[in-house]
């Protein structure tokens, strides 16, 4: 059975959806679309779709991912035209493609995401280039005490790159965040290096913004194959 | 206040979502173009309000007006509501984030005596006067309707008019008033325009009327204060149901509401007469859709929502008369979109399960059956048709359908309930429990649990002269039924105990208990049906700051000769109709459903001119039960 992946972007009002709320979103777009979906057996069929990694509640997403599975394949422009007008304002579908039979699925392809933070107003420049010279220029663990319990974890073990750039309304902060580890979380991450910069602020979902999935092999991949490089959108 | 909305409250807030007013269906109109603006105003949580058809029906109807505008609002959640007063910001309408106060009409609809502090605290986050008579010509109207307001007298005080009965021809009908004293150039009083809109058939403006007491504190009388007040508002109703406004593209919620499911209503009103059900009596008569328009409203909804699951939603649906002619063609339709079919509720009989196991998705983990009452008698005594017979075929259907797990639902405090009654309980969960086991044949385990409720006496019922079990009473039958369920091998559930008393103080009450309300709002009570928020000491520091006895009104065995707080509400049923139902009932004797048998002479068919709207005349061959 032919296996889609489609592109999409979550922002503006949209970025408030939890994931569970984003897929019920999803399943039933799909649905209306009168796309013919594979279903799952049982009492309770559910149709045959598989998401990436979830985003935080208020955070954006500019490039996210879904596969789904259809009975029979049909052409990506009348595909793409059944869905298109399907979704509620915030989400947009980018692209679709059909995926080769032997495509890793999104969990097994992805293993890291650049995520965007617009620092809020007024922040200390010199602190924050101090904080990124020092994430990238020596080795030393950097704590994290993780909330739940307590325990320590070292927060580079999460971040594979970081960089701190000018933009038009402000200072933004990208990162690159391995993917899978788990045991430090974004918030985590983000509040860690509040403190280490020794400034004012929390983390602030709504100033996050996923730019990309990415598989970091040597180079950098999306899931729809386009070759990137670091930092590129 | 949209992009302020968006851009800062949202963060602080547990589900930013419920908030965001851009489901899908959603209805964004042009503000300047419209003629009249109204504020839908659900008074409990997104997740309840958007599973509710009233709302879907009125806001898709509105809509369908170029120049009305509907938008909605719900309760805040406590931390919206924390981070408004905070701020000192005002509550705001959900599709373009408005002020309430920017609206013409703000209107609630009352489906639970227990939202009445919501109510109260959402005037009040709109900046909006509580009390009616301290508004003026430039606050927007509010209104009210929706089955509880069958008595409105406890919210008479805060709410300007009440719809009594169905509001889809009323509400356009006020709009279209509103409207054309917006044209109009004179400056209007508010008493006015309340006026003008009691000459509206089934509006209902409290400040008209003043109501006496008598040194019991019983109700005495109402007095008309402007010339040509009703003594009596007549319930509205649509006579025929295949010509009204349906909403086939109803909003489709972001945050997982309560029921996620797309909803038909075969028809409204049931008549099969069980004597505490306030929903049997105010919805008559029975008026059904024709199968040709359901099946078209079917494919419409499930296409326009993409929802899983479609309900027929009905008072009891499956006393649809042409079940075959709607449920085969029904099937198919939902089987090639892979929508499941599901009913509210099940009648209690064998014929029932059979339906239910045939729906695409129907055969859920867990059944839910009603008998109400745990022997004979008792259940004569309310007229609740089932006999012990129906339930256990009814068990041994399920059970070999392969449903695992049984819901049974009791009422604890009935008119004449005796330590028998409540035996009997215990002795249908082990026979239950017998017939589930040789029905599974070792296949599987029944799960069965039983949840009781404490009995409400309710407005316009046979039952609203009868009093509620004192609390003490009724906590000792709970625990009574407890242990016997318990020891039966099922589990035990009842509905909190103080919340069933204040529905009863609110469901029978008057005007006075208005004050009540405001103490308890101003003490912090929001959302009491929600267990979790319900401050049963805070209401009873209410009562004695305005020196009520919430007994007077919960416990009190009314008089057939006194004047009910609700008189002024006319619901189209007998009194002597209602009188010779509570004689019947002490008597341990039942009373047809008029949908089988004979008009039993409620008086709802010509008081309100209409006759029940059967499709299919002849009798059907549901088992029909009811003798
Ligand atoms: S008046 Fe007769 S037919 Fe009409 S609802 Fe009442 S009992 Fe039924």
């Amino acid at each position: 059975m032919p296996e889609y992946r489609i592109e999409y972007s979550k922002k503006n009002s949209a970025r408030w959806l939890s994931h569970l709320e984003l897929i019920r979103t999803f399943i039933r777009a799909l649905r209306r679309s009168g796309l013919p979906l594979v279903f799952s057996q049982g009492f309770n069929p559910h149709p045959k779709l598989s998401y990436g990694p979830s985003l935080g509640v208020g955070v954006a997403g500019m490039r996210e991912y879904l596969d789904m599975d259809l009975v029979t394949g049909l052409p990506l422009a009348e595909c793409l035209s059944a869905i298109a007008q399907q979704f509620p304002p915030g989400i947009e579908i980018r692209c679709l493609l059909e995926l080769p039979p032997s495509a890793p699925g999104l969990g097994k392809m992805v293993n890291c995401a650049w995520y965007r933070l617009a620092l809020p107003a007024g922040q200390n420049v010199d602190a924050w280039q101090q904080t990124v010279d020092r994430l990238v220029g020596d080795d030393l663990p950097i704590y994290y005490q993780r909330p739940k319990d307590g325990k320590l974890f070292d927060a580079r073990s999460a971040l594979a790159a970081c960089r701190l750039a000018a933009a038009e309304d402000g200072l933004i902060l990208d990162l690159l965040v391995e993917l899978g580890g788990g045991a430090v979380s974004l918030r985590g991450l983000v509040e860690t290096l509040f403190s280490l910069a020794a400034t004012a602020g929390c983390f602030e979902p709504a100033r996050v913004t996923r730019m990309a999935l990415l598989r970091h092999n040597g180079g950098f991949v999306n899931p729809i194959g386009e070759r990137k490089q670091l930092w590129e959108a | 206040m949209e992009q302020f909305v968006l851009d800062d409250i949202l963060s602080h807030l547990e589900k930013p979502a419920r908030y965001l007013g851009s489901e899908w269906n959603t209805v964004h109109k042009d503000w300047d173009g419209a003629s009249v603006r109204m504020a839908f105003a659900f008074p409990d949580l997104y997740e309840v309000g958007m599973s509710h058809l009233g709302l879907q029906i009125l806001y898709g109807l509105v809509n369908t007006y170029p120049d009305y505008l509907m938008e909605r609002v719900f309760a805040p959640a406590p931390d919206l509501e924390a981070e408004l007063r905070r701020r000192g910001l005002p509550l705001f309408s959900l599709e373009s984030h408005r002020p309430l106060r920017d609206f013409d009409i703000l209107g609630f609809t009352l489906q639970y005596e227990l939202t009445f502090t919501n109510i109260l605290n959402m005037i009040d986050l709109a900046g909006i006067s509580l009390l009616a008579s301290e508004r003026s010509a430039f606050d927007p109207l509010v209104i009210a309707g929706g089955p509880v307001a069958a008595n409105p007298e406890p919210l008479a005080p805060f709410i300007d008019a009440f719809v009594i009965g169905e509001g889809e021809e009323a509400l356009p009908e006020i709009l279209a008033a509103i409207r054309q004293i917006k044209l109009d150039n004179t400056r209007w009083e508010r008493g006015d325009i309340l006026k003008k809109l009691a000459g509206i058939p089934g509006v209902y403006i409290p400040s008209c009327y003043s109501v006496e007491y008598n040194r019991e504190g019983r109700v005495q009388g109402f007095t008309g204060l402007c010339p040509d007040t009703p003594s009596q508002v007549r319930r509205r109703l649509v006579p025929d149901l295949d010509t009204v406004y349906y909403p086939t593209a109803p909003v489709v919620p972001l945050v997982e509401a309560v029921h996620e499911r797309g909803m038909l209503e075969l028809f409204r009103g049931c008549t099969r007469g069980c004597r505490f059900c306030q929903a049997g009596m105010i919805y008559r008569p029975v008026r059904e859709r024709h199968t040709g328009n359901l099946h078209r409203q079917a494919g419409e909804i499930i296409d326009n929502t993409g929802y899983e699951e479609l309900s027929l939603v009905s008072l009891s649906s499956l006393d649809y008369s042409d079940l075959d002619g709607l449920l085969q063609p029904l099937r198919d339709r939902c089987a090639r979109s892979r929508t499941g079919i599901s009913l509210p509720s099940l009648r209690v009989d064998s014929f029932s399960v059979d339906v239910a196991r045939q729906l695409p998705g129907g055969r859920r983990t867990s059944l839910t059956l009603a008998p109400e009452a745990g022997t004979q008698r008792l259940r004569d005594v309310i007229n609740k048709g089932v006999t012990e017979a129906d339930l256990l075929d009814a068990v041994a259907a399920a059970t070999a359908a392969g449903w695992s797990a049984i819901k049974l639902y009791f009422m604890v405090g009935l008119p004449t309930e005796e330590q028998a009654d409540l035996e009997g309980i215990g002795d249908l969960v082990r026979k239950v429990r017998q017939t589930g086991r040789s029905a599974a044949r070792g296949k599987h385990k029944l799960r069965i649990s039983v949840s009781a409720s404490s009995f409400v006496p309710k407005a316009h019922t046979p039952f609203q002269w009868e009093g509620q079990l004192p609390r003490p009473l009724l906590a000792e039958r709970h625990a009574f039924l407890r242990d016997l369920v318990r020891n039966s091998g099922a589990d035990y559930h009842w509905h909190d105990i103080g919340t069933s008393f204040l529905e009863a103080v609110l469901a029978r009450g008057d005007r006075r208990l208005a004050g009540v309300l405001v103490e308890a709002w101003r003490r912090g009570c929001r959302f009491d049906g929600w267990t979790e928020h319900f401050h049963f000491d805070r209401w009873q520091e209410s009562f004695r700051a305005v020196d009520l006895d919430p007994e007077f009104y919960a416990a009190r065995k009314l008089a057939y000769e006194e004047v009910l707080p609700w008189n002024l509400i006319d619901a189209g049923i007998d009194r002597e109709f209602l009188i010779r139902e509570h004689r019947r009932a002490l008597a341990g004797v039942a009373t047809p459903d008029c949908r089988r048998a004979s008009c039993e002479g409620c008086g709802v068919c010509p008081a309100l001119e209409v006759e029940p709207q059967l499709v299919k005349k002849a009798p059907s061959n549901l088992s029909g039960k009811l003798t």
